[in-house]
């Protein structure tokens, strides 16, 4: 049997459809106006260079006495974790009872080119939980790492346990050479000391078109397709721009960290084998014992789920728990799915763990 | 919205167009050959019709709304493409008799057409078809080009232009001179540049082709999906659908590549050889500057280094000596015996605790003194309990020491 079943008159109508659709949408977006992000209270606590960390203002009156540091990643901006009222991971746990503090690293210009890991994690974030630690009276604090952020608090913790009381891992890579992950393939033979010295800083569109290159037909073609038949409601239209603003609002890489991070962790899988070194200090994994909780995307294209999962071999932590969430990396945050699940299970796991 | 709107933006005769290109197309289309397989790219009135529009409204689109609606206007060419391809085929088969080997027979030769008509559109962007795979366009190689432009005195689109095959006999016999005189570094220097043009242009020409073969992969994939879904009798009910598949195919045929340890290599050699051209022009850049005694980006890198460690070594010795400040604090505080700092919290439990044990201390004393009295033994006592009240001030001193 001829699968097609349909007419060419039928097809043009169809077409004629797509037309009208679309002439509507262009002028449904250009109603849209500006597109605003990040919905929740926050206030600049404490600032070193471009670095800012903020304080949430809490939703409830009873909080749960540790605060919660969300370190995220330098890749994109933070505000994709509180992007609009009713998809906001931070909404959800500020309503969970948490008093929630988060690293924004900037935009870094030439003149950060040379800030390397051990000035992330040990210098900025360091700082920023002694901050915390300091206002909150407190010896340790806990921590939630996004996606690189989440790698650089396993370093961090591994580096400094007595200053974090448990940790939380989402969408966060840590065997970067499983079979699956595109990422680690596409940079795998990329001679990254030729690279940064001849770009100095990364610039934040090539990572955006690599990170289009990993799907480019869902990403670049049919997500646009998609677009027109929501192009009617204006409020999902501008939903949409506010996810689209996000993915392309992405900083330049800092030079060095950026070599020191392709090379120790993507090309030589080096958290896994123990031979990462932050600075002066070696990162092993196995230094972590205090309570883990490792979220990851079980769709996640960008770091599989067995990059992330790779986790619970390589701490001693007695107290490990994983959470797989079914949707994608982006999905995890902003998603509805999302919002019901992720945030009061970090709220409650925290609270049994205080 | 008044159709009367003289602004180009909102201007709806795109629609009126449309609708009129439609007649025109659906009239001339009873009279269209049978699919005839030229390889030249055919012309689609819609995607004119679009094209038409887009340049005189684009220039009035709200700024940086452009490109995106850029990219939704190529997914609408993708459209009218597979509109056209499909309607010839669907025409095609209406008038074949409908067996199984007339109509794959067609689906073939529409396919086949599909192909030149893809591998033609990979290398110009600005074809319709370049609209459909727009997902190409994105991909590492020009990806690359343009997201690097800025690091050489050549933008992004001069290496687009620049084909290996004009210039090899020429570069050949140019290469083969050995340099001479007083310029000789300089000859050298640029013949090492045109090495490595050379060689990024023989890489990315790799590249395309390695590319080229995935997206025919693609479209065969594509082929055989629907005529495995004609055998499990399933049915394509419209033009979308048509257009996720070629998706689904798209990124099936682009994994199957991407995975490969093949892709990897070729991809690093690709970025490598890029770089390698880029970092060469940077310096001829740097050499020229530092002639001109002009800041050069090597200076500009030394300076931004060492700025980068004092400032590193500045942050250390701040957070040293905010450290020993309250330390400092902590123990004028203890030493004046008002031990309430909020900052050094255990240090003042610490004491406290200390003071707590001092008093049980005295109160077990108080109780042992009388109970000396009564054992008429107070002298003896008194001595005792004397150094024992000096010792516990000294424990009292140890902790405001520490």
């Amino acid at each position: 049997m001829i699968p097609f079943q349909m007419r060419p008159d039928e097809i043009l109508h169809e077409v004629n459809e797509f037309n009208a659709k679309l002439a509507q949408g262009i002028n449904t977006l250009a109603e849209i106006g500006d597109i605003e992000v990040g919905v929740s209270k926050k206030t600049p606590v404490y600032q070193e260079d471009k670095m800012v960390l903020y304080r949430f203002e809490p939703h409830v009156k009873k909080t749960n006495p540790v605060p919660l540091l969300i370190v995220y990643a330098l890749v994109n901006r933070p505000y994709m974790a509180d992007l609009q009222d009713g998809r906001s991971i931070i909404q959800g746990l500020l309503d969970a009872g948490l008093e929630v503090y988060l690293i924004d690293w900037g935009y870094p210009d030439s003149a950060d080119r040379y800030l390397t890991l051990d000035d992330y994690i040990n210098g900025y974030t360091d700082r920023c939980v002694d901050v915390i630690c300091k206002e909150h009276k407190l010896k340790k604090i806990n921590i939630l790492g996004i996606c690189q952020g989440g790698t650089f608090s396993l370093c961090y913790t591994a580096l400094h346990q007595d200053k974090v009381k448990n940790l939380i891992t989402t969408v966060t890579p840590v065997d970067f050479h499983t079979k699956d992950d595109l990422l680690s393939k596409m940079v795998r033979n990329v001679d990254v000391d030729l690279l940064v010295d001849t770009m100095g800083n990364i610039p934040g569109e090539l990572l955006n078109m690599t990170y289009l290159s990993l799907k480019p037909f869902r990403l670049v073609g049919q997500k646009y397709m998609d677009l027109v038949n929501l192009l009617d409601d204006k409020e999902q239209a501008r939903n949409f721009m506010r996810m689209e603003k996000w993915i392309f609002d992405s900083p330049d890489q800092v030079g060095e960290a950026f070599r020191e991070f392709t090379k120790q962790f993507y090309q030589n899988n080096g958290l896994v084998k123990g031979k990462v070194k932050i600075g002066d200090h070696k990162i092993d994994l196995e230094n972590i014992t205090v309570p883990v909780l490792n979220i990851y995307a079980a769709s996640d294209h960008l770091v599989p789920p067995d990059s992330s999962r790779a986790l619970k071999g390589c701490v001693s932590s007695k107290d490990y728990t994983e959470l797989e969430f079914p949707g994608g990396h982006i999905g995890i945050y902003v998603s509805g799915k999302a919002q019901k699940l992720i945030p009061p299970t970090v709220g409650e796991w925290l609270d049994k763990r205080t | 919205m008044s159709h009367k709107n003289t602004d180009a933006f909102w201007n709806t005769d795109w629609m009126e167009q449309q609708r009129q290109y439609l007649e025109a197309w659906q009239a001339f289309n009873q009279f269209m050959p049978k699919s005839p397989i030229t390889g030249k790219k055919d012309t689609n009135p819609l995607t004119e019709a679009m094209e038409y529009w887009w340049k005189s409204a684009s220039p009035s689109m709200p700024e940086g709304s452009t490109e995106f609606l850029t990219k939704m206007m190529e997914q609408g060419r993708v459209y009218y493409i597979l509109s056209e391809q499909f309607s010839k085929l669907l025409k095609n088969i209406n008038e074949l008799s409908k067996s199984s080997e007339d109509w794959q027979s067609a689906l073939n030769d529409q396919f086949e057409e599909l192909k030149k008509i893809f591998v033609h559109a990979q290398g110009d962007a600005k074809t319709g078809m370049g609209g459909m795979f727009g997902a190409w366009q994105m991909l590492p190689l020009d990806n690359l080009q343009r997201a690097f432009s800025s690091a050489s005195v050549l933008p992004g689109d001069f290496l687009e232009d620049l084909k290996p095959e004009n210039i090899q006999k020429v570069t050949d016999k140019f290469l083969s001179i050995p340099g001479v005189g007083y310029t000789r570094e300089t000859q050298e220097q640029i013949q090492d540049g045109i090495r490595l043009w050379n060689n990024y242009q023989k890489v990315s020409m790799e590249y395309n082709h390695a590319m080229a073969n995935v997206s025919l992969k693609a479209l065969d994939m594509m082929r055989n999906k629907i005529i495995h879904m004609a055998e499990e009798g399933k049915e394509i009910h419209s033009l979308r659908e048509i257009y996720d598949l070629l998706v689904d195919c798209g990124e099936e045929a682009y994994a199957e590549f991407t995975y490969t340890k093949e892709f990897s290599d070729l991809y690093g050699r690709l970025t490598n050889a890029l770089m390698a051209v880029k970092h060469h022009g940077r310096n001829i850049v740097d050499e020229m500057l530092g002639a001109l005694n002009m800041p050069t980006r090597r200076g500009m890198n030394t300076v931004l280094k060492r700025h980068q460690e004092m400032h590193r070594e500045s942050k250390l010795t701040s957070r040293k000596l905010e450290q020993l400040q309250e330390d400092m604090t902590a123990l004028k505080r203890a030493m004046n015996g008002n031990g309430k700092d909020s900052n050094r919290k255990s240090a003042d439990t610490s004491v406290k605790t200390k003071e707590k044990a001092v008093d049980k201390q005295k109160a077990d004393r108080k109780n042992g003194r009388r109970k000396a009295l009564k054992k008429n033994a107070a002298d003896k006592k008194s001595g005792k309990k004397a150094g024992k009240k000096t010792s516990a001030r000294k424990d009292n001193m140890i902790v405001i020491k520490i």
